[in-house]
């Protein structure tokens, strides 16, 4: 996959991602209808689908894909589309149209993450906002992001990796404060 | 080694097979290391949650700009039931360390709802009182929104100025205040009503008067209204 794409996805502001979302829904959603599925259904489906393929750009997954980034987002969305109909399956009387669709797309599983927060978890949550910007970056690049150190000095104004883990530790320190009070 | 570049490394997965020896090691002797460890592993979690929700509101906003506005559809209502499943089971854990207070349960679910109303353009030429008031309650300048939705309120009459101004009250900690507001805004039929009750419940949360933010949570649940997942959890707490 072009690595542009990966990191417009990772990084991009708000255009680039809205670009990126955009340039595919149309196709995907004809694409989608052949499976007999409706509108509503497709872009809830599409949207989860994206929402996948960013995780696992983030997660370093996307680096060895030789696919086009188009194949992989609708490979997930295929998996999701699967999903969907056995699920529609079990409660109705009802033929699913994965027999009548041909199409070129591998489909690709996607893991659904548990996304909901422990109690003591939503707290930590509640002072993670209430740090600053700078800090929330920090931790947002380390954390979530997976970025090294040496990586958080090359995308920030930070000047060296001493100063990138004190700013660390300190917001570290902070929250740790404020989980104590 | 240093402690803290070996938990580094594992929280990024990148610990060495060396490294990963003694790091269980670590785990299993020292309890400093241990509660380090685990501290982190949540702080990966809370941060790693907090950017999927941003991302998540991003891609919803990009699509109701695709699309006009339709109700959710059931493969959402799926994930949302097989998520509910994951909290019930887990929920046991949690339930059995009842000792959080009020404050404690307001601060984990309050967050101030976010703009739907006046969506914040970059590069917005057109700088409005609206427009200022909105981005205000966007940036977290609550003073500012209160003092700007209190003015707009009265000369427009727009029932979403109360709803606003009562999340950014409760932002301030000044419960009793967004009260009233949230009850005039409950009288209205906005399209932000079904979401009022769930703040109205907070509020009492926050001011202790759990008898009534009980019955909204129950409300809330019996009707399926918004937050009803949450609001089951929350109600859950007080049992």
């Amino acid at each position: 996959m072009e690595k542009q794409d990966i990191n417009a996805l990772i990084d991009g502001d708000s255009k680039e991602i809205s670009k990126l979302y955009n340039s595919n829904r149309a196709t995907f959603m004809s694409f989608g209808k052949k499976y007999g599925l409706h509108d509503d259904d497709l872009s809830d489906i599409y949207q989860e689908a994206f929402i996948a393929l960013r995780k696992n750009a983030i997660n370093g997954k996307l680096e060895t894909v030789k696919s086009t980034l188009k194949t992989y987002l609708f490979g997930i969305g295929k998996f999701m589309i699967y999903d969907l109909l056995k699920e529609k399956q079990k409660t109705v009387s009802y033929e699913p149209a994965i027999h009548i669709a041909h199409d070129q797309i591998e489909t690709i599983a996607i893991e659904t993450e548990k996304e909901e927060l422990t109690l003591e978890q939503r707290l930590l949550h509640s002072y993670f906002k209430k740090l600053g910007k700078k800090c929330q970056l920090m931790l947002t690049l380390f954390y979530s992001r997976g970025l090294t150190i040496d990586e958080i000095v090359e995308c920030t104004d930070y000047s060296d990796s001493s100063v990138v883990r004190s700013q660390k530790s300190r917001c570290i320190k902070t929250l740790k404060e404020m989980m104590k009070s | 080694m240093d402690y803290t570049l070996l938990i580094e490394k594992y929280i990024q997965n990148r610990l060495s097979s060396e490294e990963e020896v003694l790091f269980n090691e670590l785990l299993k002797t020292n309890s400093n290391f241990k509660d380090e460890v685990a501290l982190h592993t949540k702080i990966k979690k809370v941060v790693k949650h907090e950017e999927d929700t941003n991302f998540r509101n991003l891609i919803s906003e990009i699509e109701s700009k695709s699309k006009s506005p339709s109700k959710k559809s059931s493969y959402k209502k799926w994930l949302v039931a097989a998520s509910i499943l994951l909290i019930s089971a887990l929920g046991y854990i949690s339930l059995n360390k009842n000792t959080y207070t009020s404050q404690e349960l307001f601060a984990s679910y309050f967050e101030p709802y976010r703009n739907v109303v006046h969506p914040i353009a970059r590069n917005d030429e057109q700088q409005n009182d609206k427009a200022i008031a909105f981005s205000a309650y966007e940036k977290g300048d609550y003073n500012t929104a209160i003092t700007l939705f209190t003015q707009l309120y009265n000369s427009s009459k727009e029932p979403y100025y109360l709803f606003y101004k009562a999340n950014a009250l409760l932002k301030l900690e000044q419960a009793d205040e967004a009260i009233p507001l949230l009850l005039e805004h409950l009288k209205t039929q906005d399209t932000l009503t079904k979401r009022t009750n769930w703040y109205l419940a907070l509020a009492y949360l926050k001011t202790e008067d759990i008898q009534k933010a009980k019955e909204l949570l129950n409300t809330i649940i019996s009707e399926g209204s918004y937050k009803n997942k949450e609001a089951k959890e929350l109600l859950d707490k007080f049992e």
